[in-house]
């Protein structure tokens, strides 16, 4: 069972069976099946296959990695004989940058040379690498989410879902700025704000891809968007006074619904709708304009009034999740390093070299045997 | 600087067509290496002079859509066909690749040229090394799929391993250098692309459609690996490198025209 669980078949199963599913998730547009029981299910017997295998491997990979010329001593019985003399291979063997380790013995000496070695680890480091990804991703799938919209000035005290794990906190605004860059395209959205608890307030700031992280809870800056003040003056009473209304979201009347859209820095598109959602009207309007639109109301656009709109998120696993990435990152660069190959050599009194290769690959056995001087088989 | 771009595309259109034409010759006339090395070499140039147009005109590395992206790629493909005619003299290899940038330049042709800036959640440093390594992993791969290719169809009728050629050893051994190579990429690519996400969209990873079909990627290829070490060769290998490699195109043209999320860059 043991032996199933850490096999290559079974990682082959899996892998095939994760990516079955991702594609079938695609084809029926359904996002919600990498949250579903199945999904999950796989993923963790995908997790125990690492595992076990990670497990059974070290133990050889760590004794492949100590090896050294003392353990070749008198296990020269299948070598094979290379043309070159002692003197041949130890410079061909510097020359391709091999870490020779070497004893003398009664039966004459012996080398053991390896190159490659940090290579042979980035497969099994992967492995572990993923294996952490899977608990950070497993842990931080707890995280709490919430999201806020404010306008300066404004304070909110923070949602149950994060106050639960940081206590007592609200949340100010103080500023919220678009950064333009040289050209004059928007190069950021800032948001600056206080972070107040009941002991202290902190003055704090977040942005596009940078955001505020402190003790497990970040504030990210996702989007942005305008109220719009208007002054509505007419016959109905709940059409009377003033108004902030939201950005792109059909308000109701009477006769339909309208929305206000951004249209140019100071122009804002009104739109009005009969009760089966059809277009009736659309108007751009700058501040101090008013219009008719319905009759018995009047409707003066005021001004516009930015707010933004900040994701908030307390996980702890987050850091796990990057341990595993960098660990993947280091693994990836050991891949480049070359492949891992050790040569075992036996040099009897008389001279005579004969040597065998160990490396998983024949193509590198093959190659390694050829630059030693041995004929092939 | 914008007026360039159509004629410095049209000749790598051109210059890539003659270039494909003599490798297809020199498969029997191997004297001929040199003119596909200046050939290959005025190609490269010329998409290093597009990359600096770009790059002048949105004030920064030219990374932000699928036409940079791509010129990116046949600046790497046009390194690669010199690699492969220097080292291993796959002159049909070279062919292959050069009918790839064909296809490539003639879909840039077909896009809007004009730089826009960059948005803002685009102006990371992390664009650059996500960016960067997805065209290289993707070079590679490609190039892994033209030699597995080349393989199925030079080994066709043949029984291998037993009676496999030289060429179709090398053809076998560099398909899967360049996976061994392109795989860590990939797998850098989606760290990279996570680590980005995390800080600024407050997720490392969505379950975006592009994400999603970039994780299969990833996933065919490391079964191609580890059915590799299960003792996979020549031609099953070779079906498995181009099943890979296909989804690769999907996930680079056909996610963002077909399944439009997060990442909907291709087309702007």
């Amino acid at each position: 069972m043991l032996r199933f669980l850490s096999s290559i078949r079974l990682a082959v199963i899996l892998i095939a069976t994760i990516a079955g599913l991702a594609v079938s998730a695609t084809i029926y547009d359904m996002p919600e099946m990498f949250q579903s029981m199945p999904f999950r299910v796989v993923v963790a017997v995908f997790f125990v296959n690492l595992l076990t295998c990670s497990v059974q491997l070290w133990p050889g990979l760590w004794r492949t990695l100590r090896r050294n010329a003392r353990d070749i001593v008198g296990k020269e019985a299948g070598f094979r004989k290379s043309n070159y003399t002692e003197k041949e291979l130890r410079e061909r063997l510097q020359t391709a940058h091999y870490t020779v380790d070497e004893v003398e013995t009664d039966n004459g000496r012996y080398l053991y040379a390896v190159r490659g070695r940090l290579a042979f680890l980035a497969p099994h480091l992967l492995h572990i690498a993923i294996l952490v990804i899977i608990i950070g991703a497993l842990l931080s799938s707890f995280a709490a989410k919430a999201q806020i919209q404010l306008a300066p000035g404004e304070v909110m005290a923070l949602p149950e879902t994060i106050t639960a794990h940081t206590g007592p906190l609200s949340l100010a605004v103080d500023s919220f700025d678009t950064v333009y860059d040289d050209q004059g395209a928007v190069e950021n959205w800032v948001t600056d704000f206080s972070l107040i608890s009941e002991k202290h307030e902190e003055k704090a700031q977040t942005k596009v891809n940078s955001p505020y992280k402190s003790h497990g809870l970040s504030i990210y800056q996702m989007a942005y968007s305008n109220r719009y003040e208007v002054t509505m003056e007419g016959d109905h009473p709940d059409y009377t006074g003033e108004f902030e209304f939201p950005e792109d979201q059909k308000i109701p009347l009477r006769e339909g619904s309208m929305m206000f859209s951004a249209m140019t820095e100071h122009v804002v598109l009104f739109s009005l709708f009969d009760k089966d959602g059809n277009l009736v009207e659309q108007e751009g309007l700058r501040e101090g304009t008013s219009i008719e639109p319905l009759k018995g109301l009047r409707l003066t656009y005021e001004k516009p009034s930015a707010y933004t709109v900040l994701e908030l998120k307390y996980s702890r696993a987050i850091p796990i999740v990057f341990a595993g990435f960098i660990l993947a990152t280091i693994a990836c660069c050991l891949f480049w390093l070359g492949r891992f190959r050790a040569v075992a050599i036996h040099i009897s009194k008389e001279g005579a070299c004969a040597l065998s290769v160990r490396s998983k690959s024949s193509e590198v056995r093959e190659a390694v045997y050829a630059e030693l001087g041995v004929e092939s088989m | 600087m914008t007026d360039l771009q159509m004629p410095l595309l049209f000749a790598i259109l051109i210059v890539s067509g003659l270039d494909g034409l003599v490798a297809f010759i020199a498969r029997k006339k191997a004297n001929l290496a040199k003119v596909i090395y200046v050939l290959t070499g005025v190609s490269a140039v010329v998409a290093i002079v597009l990359l600096v147009i770009r790059g002048r005109l949105a004030h920064g590395l030219p990374l932000a859509n699928g036409l940079d992206f791509s010129l990116w790629l046949v600046l790497v493909l046009n390194l690669f066909i010199f690699f492969l005619i220097k080292r291993a003299r796959l002159f049909m290899a070279a062919f292959c690749i050069d009918i790839i940038v064909i296809g490539l330049t003639v879909w840039m042709m077909s896009l809007d040229l004009t730089v826009s800036p960059l948005m803002p959640a685009l102006r990371s440093p992390w664009l650059s090394v996500h960016v960067l390594t997805a065209m290289l992993s993707y070079s590679c791969l490609c190039v892994s799929f033209v030699l597995s290719l080349l393989l199925l169809v030079k080994g066709s009728g043949i029984s291998l391993p037993g009676e496999a050629t030289q060429e179709l050893k090398e053809l076998d051994y560099w398909s899967y250098r360049l996976v061994i190579i392109g795989l860590p990429l990939l797998t850098v690519m989606l760290i990279t692309g996570s680590i980005w996400a995390e800080y600024s969209w407050g997720s490392y990873w969505s379950w975006d459609w592009k994400e999603t079909w970039a994780l299969i990627t990833w996933l065919v290829y490391a079964l191609y690996l580890h059915l590799r070490v299960s003792g996979w060769r020549y031609k099953k290998a070779a079906i498995l490198n181009l099943i890979g490699f296909a989804v690769v195109v999907f996930t680079f043209f056909g996610v963002s025209y077909l399944l439009p999320g997060l990442h909907s860059y291709l087309q702007t």
